[in-house]
């Protein structure tokens, strides 16, 4: 039922097995196609598996109640097959309180030896936010600030 | 040079299964 077909997603994605994920995704948008919780879990596991043109179909194909925001993921797909520019364009229709999206802009400045900005997203992320990422966004800080001077 | 990471693929994370049960 639906109870396994979640955890069968949740335990797939713990693993890192995006293939199985996929697969467990779509059995449960074919059973409950009213689930919004299936499509996100389905784009990102064809993202991980940089399955890019499936993943952007599925965007343009998913009406956004059911998909729920994704101008990270967008950014994403564009990042990581090197549009930069795409990507920032996405980037800057999210919230400054998007922590994903702005971690992800401040990433892309950093390539783009924009260390002026990344420095300065990076400086609002650690006075407005705490994860368990805090150390390791220090370190970036630290990184950009050091490129900087 | 000092290290980046790369926490963005850190973000790239399905919705927590636990808000949905
Ligand atoms: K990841």
């Amino acid at each position: 039922g639906l109870y396994q077909c979640l955890t069968d997603i949740a335990r797939a994605d713990t693993s890192g097995d995006y293939q199985k994920a996929l697969q467990a995704a779509n059995k449960l948008i074919r059973k409950h196609p009213k689930e919004t919780f299936a499509f996100k879990c389905k784009l990102v596991a064809q993202i991980q598996l940089s399955q890019w043109a499936d993943a952007l179909e599925l965007i343009r194909k998913t009406p956004a109640h059911q998909m729920g925001h994704v101008g990270f993921e967008k950014a994403y797909i564009h990042y990581r097959q090197g549009e930069l520019d795409e990507a920032v364009n996405e980037l800057n229709t999210c919230d400054k309180d998007d922590v994903k999206a702005q971690e992800l802009k401040a990433q892309i400045c950093y390539k783009q030896e924009n260390f002026q900005e990344a420095f300065e997203i990076y400086r609002y992320l650690l006075k407005n936010h705490s994860d368990d990422s805090d150390e390791l966004r220090r370190a970036n800080y630290l990184a950009v600030q050091a490129r900087l001077e | 040079k000092p290290i980046f990471f790369d926490l963005a693929n850190f973000h790239l994370s399905m919705p927590n299964v636990e808000d949905r049960l």
